[in-house]
């Protein structure tokens, strides 16, 4: 449950003075909605976890000259959500074919009658493309509100929408037989 | 994008609402959510966008992930691993890392040529002396020190 954002200010105050048990206390609100998205992201929970601590390392060690422009949650976003990107970036530079290998080998790893629900629907979220993942993600599952997620995207409100209706749309149909199922 | 309330929605932007944001009203923007409100509570197909797309909603979040206590832990072992940036620099009177060494530098290059006028027993120095020198964030905090203690 993301912390409430007063109390979010309170806490970056006592973290910048060095105050470990309010830097927990942040670790504690944001972490879940952090891994969730980085998960998303990068597809791969370990990575995930590393971009996480790498995203909480930074803010400990600029804290003291943090200032409070944009909702915390929203700029630990910002954090992961680029530190994702780039790591997207390297995998692509390294191996080009990764991302498209990783893809297949999903589609082929099972029906919907061998794979439990949630596995399933997380297979075809990561199989949305980066974008649209990355804003469901931060406006469903993180509920960032649109200004917040497009300006985290660099994109407008409108663009956003238009990511939004795709993703849910492509979801829709590949998960067509799952709702079915489920009544 | 203006915040004011919108109070007339048609259901075509409706529906392109429950496209994107699902059947939530409280994801709709924000100056949009008192029209949709409206226009759910008098029309049917409002209603059955609603529907469908919560039903929707309800499957994607299947996909919500936990976090492990452990991780948890980790995490909140970063300020023991971690020095804060800014805490030397706050001390001194310096915005920049480049600023910080240039003033280490100029500092050693002070005490070295100040050394030439010393006697041999004053050049008697400990190794704790020297050890000292070579941690530039040991040198500012002596520094910021003795700019504190001149009156």
């Amino acid at each position: 449950m993301p912390s409430d954002d007063e109390d979010d200010q309170r806490l970056m105050v006592r973290v910048a003075a060095g105050d470990a048990n309010a830097f927990r206390a942040l670790v504690v609100g944001h972490t879940a909605s952090l891994l969730a998205h980085a998960t998303r992201m990068l597809r791969n929970p370990s990575e995930a976890e590393e971009v996480v601590q790498e995203a909480y390392v930074r803010l400990w060690k600029s804290a003291p000259t943090y200032r409070p422009e944009a909702k915390l949650r929203t700029f630990m976003h910002g954090i992961a959500h680029n530190l994702c990107i780039d790591r997207l970036r390297a995998r692509r530079k390294h191996d080009p074919d990764a991302v498209e290998e990783l893809t297949a080998r999903e589609r082929t790893s099972g029906s919907i009658h061998e794979l439990e629900l949630r596995a399933r629907v997380q297979q075809e979220l990561n199989e949305l493309p980066e974008r649209q993942r990355a804003a469901l993600s931060l406006v469903h599952f993180e509920e960032l509100t649109n200004i917040e997620a497009a300006k985290l995207l660099e994109i407008s409100v409108e663009a956003l929408e238009s990511l939004l209706s795709r993703a849910r749309r492509t979801l829709r149909e590949r998960l067509a037989n799952v709702m079915e199922q489920g009544g | 994008m203006a915040d004011t309330e919108q109070p007339e929605l048609s259901i075509e932007r409706f529906q392109a609402l429950v496209e994107a944001y699902g059947g939530d009203i409280e994801r709709f923007p924000r100056r949009e959510r008192e029209g949709a409100r409206e226009l759910l509570r008098r029309d049917e197909s409002a209603q059955r966008l609603v529907q469908a797309a919560r039903a929707f909603d309800g499957v994607l979040e299947e996909a919500r992930l936990d976090v492990s206590p452990s991780l948890i832990d980790r995490l909140s072992a970063i300020p023991h691993q971690h020095t804060q940036r800014a805490a030397v620099v706050r001390l001194l009177p310096f915005h920049s890392s480049k600023q910080t060494w240039l003033a280490a530098a100029a500092a050693v290059l002070l005490g070295l040529l100040g050394g030439e006028y010393l006697d041999d027993e004053a050049l008697d120095t400990s190794s704790a002396d020297i050890t000292g020198l070579t941690f530039a964030d040991d040198l500012f905090d002596d520094l910021s020190v003795q700019e504190g203690d001149v009156q």
